[in-house]
């Protein structure tokens, strides 16, 4: 049994909520306040899973509300349920929520955010990471990148075409800003699955706040940094968004999955940055681990932490809801074959791509590369398709690195 | 006859020449044909301040030339000695003496030479005319700083930005600075001594010409230009009385652009306040459509389960009509009922179409408000029912204060209708109740509490009168003075152009005649006073009536 809290000042919008969601009592059990004080009496009285909240109310309003709720109840998923149509996500104090629906929010759309939300708690057993993620407003961003994110916005007229190159590049940003356009759109059918799609959508006013106010920016701690070589983990992940979208291309997906396998693969090592930069000292065995008995990281990290950066991952852009393709494809992309769906996907295209980039730049002192899943490309009657992945990989290995 | 009275003349002694000389008001000096002065009179010592006793017997040159002169006046003599002729003889001639003091000043002489027994004698009458040199000079000095003066004036004419004409009492152009070329494109040279009105100048002239008063006049007067745009030209007309007529001066400047601005301005104001309650009037529709929206939906799955409850009941109702009701049927019944929850769907859907219809009334109203609010189009006065502008313009703006103040009213509804631009009368009342709401948030802050608007009107004499109160933290005494003035702005930038109170005090004022009036108490509130005259007349103010 999931337990959600809803807060808004106008009575009527609850009692349509408790009456439309009335068929999931047997799932969620939902309390219903009127004001930001109740509803934090209320969460110090028992554990709550999520928090649906309005955002304008007399005395505390919503952004205080979740700011607070972040403090005190890092675990709890913030989501905003809100009458004002601007961009507000993106205004100041609301870096506390994880999704920003909007007013009228189709019935169908409510419950399937929250019951995502609620979903998420199966990706990531461990409470004390979920904890952490989801006390998260920002993942780091590559300090270069930022700076010269910052260069292009204070420009006289900035280049859309150059920000959202910029941003395309950097994996907090991208992660940021999908999450700030997925929730513009809410209510729009449309998905945004590219950092380019997602700054096209917002426009240069919003980046600008975006980075102004603080937002979604953010540096990797000193004993992340200490642990983590950033600029790596950084050409990796772009190596392995790229050989993702070849290899969607090779099989002629949707453009939609090749955009999705491409952001996948950027982000798919996400969550390390959450293990680097929040637990740093563990982190650190993992990798050490991983070195003296040549397993894979991911192994290695499963042993100390009992789950992986790739669920860690998961959970957090799960929780700012990124599209699911893209959330799945972080979540498996070690193991593919525990995921459900057949066919080709941004899983698949994640999990060989990942694969293909250790394999072309095996790195010195790190454990075994992750091996291809066979059972699962078995499965989905892609056997036969590796060789000629590897073979356009190689291609674009080439092309791009001399070698 | 001539010749025996010029003989006799000559027959004076010495002695009474000397007298008579002695008496003569110039300076009379002789000189013999060595060049020594032999004749001294008292005038000659007041002007060159030797005495008589002092300077017989010298040489003239060294006495009264000054030393630069002195050769020049020895050749003089060497020439007349050998041709008997002098440069300035029985002339009038100025130069320059030389005093005593060892001063150069400026003389007048004539002289003239006669044959004695001794040679030729050189009589001179002179005259001292610093005085007269000086006068001279300083009236050509005032001559000099006089056209100084006026290049000055038509220096500051062309460098300022407003033209000036002047026509004098005949009605001709005799001031036309480079300004006016310019504005009205026509040279001054071309246009000089002409008649104003002969001008080729597209404006409306009985305007203009109805401008030349003896109280002059000032207006805004439109120049149409040939390529059918228009320019706006700012004017005032002076007279001033010259003789028995009066002359006319044309000062003023192309306003146009300023216009121009002012206008986008006020724009900006309007469609900022449009931006913000754009945002404000869509949370107030949205608000209840999410409800209406979720009870829609509630119903349409509860009717599913009602309807399975009603097939059943009319099973039963057929089986109690053909008698064949069976014990398992009311089971079914029954357990139907429960399965539907029954007494929820019962108690729940009743309130559920009685909130959504209060959903759908609310977005009405503000619908129903929000298209009385914008009233387009309009730009003539009319009738409007100020207490009904009101209250749309509250429920249209209720997003602003209904989290921090309640509204209350006090509408006066004998008030008569009042001829006003209900459009920009509905701008000045959002304005006004926007910063009543804003005093208020700054002073309640987060607490939950609220203050208080109470917006009332009512007759006063020949005027409607608004008043719009707030609880907020009112207005300081320092800038009290300045909150109708443009731009001025106690909000954080960005938030608010500092445009509103201008805009309410220029609509309230210049459009409608009325006055508006601010009654603050700090750490009370704040009271805003419309008054809005009730008898308009044809030019849109207030007729004389009106007290």
């Amino acid at each position: 049994m999931k337990r959600l809290l809803f807060v808004d000042d106008e009575e009527n919008v609850l009692n349509g909520l408790q009456r439309m969601l009335r068929p999931m009592r047997h799932e969620w059990e939902m309390q219903f306040v009127t004001s930001g004080e109740e509803a934090l009496q209320t969460l110090a009285q028992a554990p709550f899973d999520v928090v649906v909240s309005d955002m304008r109310m007399p005395g505390m309003d919503g952004a205080a509300l979740l700011k607070e709720v972040q403090g005190r109840f890092p675990q709890i998923v913030r989501i905003v349920l809100s009458g004002q149509s601007d961009q507000g996500m993106i205004q100041e104090g609301r870096g506390a929520t994880h999704q920003y629906l909007t007013k009228p929010c189709q019935p169908n759309k409510l419950k399937a955010t929250i019951s995502r939300a609620c979903d998420l708690r199966e990706l990531l057993a461990n409470d004390e990471l979920r904890g952490l993620a989801a006390g998260m407003s920002s993942v780091p961003t590559l300090p270069l990148l930022y700076r010269q994110l910052t260069r292009e916005l204070e420009a006289d007229s900035p280049s859309m075409q150059a920000v959202s190159a910029i941003i395309s590049k950097d994996l907090g940003m991208t992660a940021k800003i999908l999450q700030i356009a997925n929730s513009a759109s809410a209510g729009r059918d449309d998905i945004v699955s590219t950092a380019e799609q997602a700054a096209n959508r917002l426009g240069v006013e919003t980046i600008q706040s975006m980075v102004r106010t603080g937002e979604g920016c953010s540096v990797l701690s000193a004993a992340g940094n200490a642990c983590l070589n950033i600029e790596r983990l950084w050409a990796e992940s772009l190596e392995t968004g790229a050989l993702a979208r070849t290899i969607a291309q090779v099989e002629q997906a949707s453009p939609q999955t090749i955009d999705q396998a491409d952001t996948a693969g950027l982000l798919h090592e996400i969550g390390a940055l959450v293990l680097a930069g929040h637990a740093s000292e563990r982190y650190a065995q993992a990798l050490q681990l991983s070195g003296d008995r040549k397993l894979p990281l991911w192994q290695a990290e499963q042993q100390i932490f009992g789950c992986t950066h790739a669920e860690v991952g998961a959970y957090l852009l799960g929780l700012w809801g990124i599209s699911e393709p893209i959330v799945d494809a972080v979540a498996y992309h070690h193991a593919p074959t525990r995921h459900a769906g057949g066919g080709f996907s941004p899983l698949t295209a994640v999990h060989v791509a990942d694969h293909l980039q250790s394999e072309f730049a095996p790195t010195e002192g790190d454990g075994a590369p992750t091996q291809l899943d066979e059972g699962y490309l078995e499965r989905l009657g892609l056997t036969d398709r590796v060789p000629v992945w590897r073979k356009v990989a190689a291609v674009w290995h080439k092309e791009h690195f001399n070698e | 006859m001539e010749q025996s009275r010029t003989n006799q003349s000559f027959t004076l002694d010495s002695e009474t020449a000397h007298t008579i000389l002695d008496g003569a008001l110039d300076a009379h000096i002789l000189m013999n044909p060595a060049g020594m002065i032999v004749g001294w009179n008292p005038q000659s010592e007041r002007i060159f301040g030797w005495t008589a006793e002092e300077v017989l017997g010298r040489r003239l040159s060294e006495v009264i030339i000054p030393p630069t002169y002195r050769e020049a006046h020895e050749r003089g003599i060497q020439t007349f000695r050998a041709t008997g002729k002098g440069a300035v003889l029985g002339k009038r001639v100025e130069i320059e003496g030389w005093h005593r003091d060892k001063y150069e000043f400026s003389i007048e002489l004539t002289v003239t030479s006669a044959r004695t027994q001794g040679g030729h004698v050189f009589s001179a009458f002179v005259r001292d005319i610093t005085e007269r040199k000086r006068a001279e000079q300083s009236l050509k000095e005032a001559k000099e700083r006089a056209e100084q003066a006026a290049r000055d004036r038509a220096g500051i004419l062309a460098a300022v930005d407003v033209f000036f004409i002047y026509v004098d009492c005949h009605g001709l152009v005799t001031e036309w600075t480079a300004r006016a070329e310019q504005t009205f494109g026509l040279f001054r040279t071309i246009v000089l001594g002409r008649r104003l009105p002969e001008l080729p100048i597209p404006w409306n002239w009985n305007e203009v010409v109805g401008m030349m008063q003896p109280s002059g006049g000032r207006k805004k007067v439109r120049l149409r230009q040939c390529d059918g745009t228009e320019r706006l030209i700012g004017m005032t007309v002076t007279s001033i009385r010259q003789g028995e007529g009066a002359g006319y001066i044309f000062m003023g400047k192309d306003i146009t652009e300023q216009v121009k601005l002012e206008s986008e301005i006020a724009q900006s104001q309007k469609l900022e306040s449009i931006g913000q309650l754009a945002a404000g009037i869509a949370h107030e529709i949205n608000t209840p459509t999410q409800f209406v929206g979720d009870n829609t939906m509630f119903l349409n799955e509860s009717f599913i389960d009602v309807l399975r409850v009603l097939r059943q009941y009319q099973a039963l109702l057929e089986a109690v009509k053909s008698g064949t009701c069976s014990s398992a049927l009311i089971d079914a019944c029954e357990a139907a009922n429960n399965q539907a929850d029954l007494d929820y769907l019962l108690s729940e859907i009743p309130q559920a179409i009685f909130q959504s219809l209060d959903g759908i009334a609310r977005v009405g109203t503000i619908v129903q408000a929000m298209k009385e609010f914008a009233h387009p189009g309009t730009h003539e006065k009319t009738a409007v029912n100020l207490n009904n502008a009101i209250m749309s313009t509250i429920t249209v703006a209720s997003n602003e204060w209904k989290y921090v103040a309640e509204m209350q009213t006090r509408l006066d509804q004998s008030l008569p209708p009042v001829l006003c631009l209900v459009g920009e009368f509905n701008q000045v009342v959002l304005n006004i109740i926007v910063n009543a709401a804003h005093a208020i948030a700054d002073v309640v802050k987060t607490s939950g509490e609220k203050g208080t608007i109470m917006v009332s009107t009512g007759r006063v004499g020949d005027w409607a009168e608004i008043r719009i109160a707030d609880t907020g933290g009112g207005i300081p005494e320092s800038i009290r003075l300045k909150i109708f003035d443009p731009f001025f702005t106690t909000k954080e930038v960005g938030k608010g152009t500092g445009q509103g109170l201008a805009i309410a005090r220029s609509v309230v004022v210049d459009k409608h005649g009325g006055t508006i009036t601010v009654d603050s108490e700090p750490g009370q509130g704040t009271t805003f006073v419309i008054r809005l005259p009730l008898t308009v007349s044809a030019d849109g103010l207030p007729t004389r009536g009106a007290s």
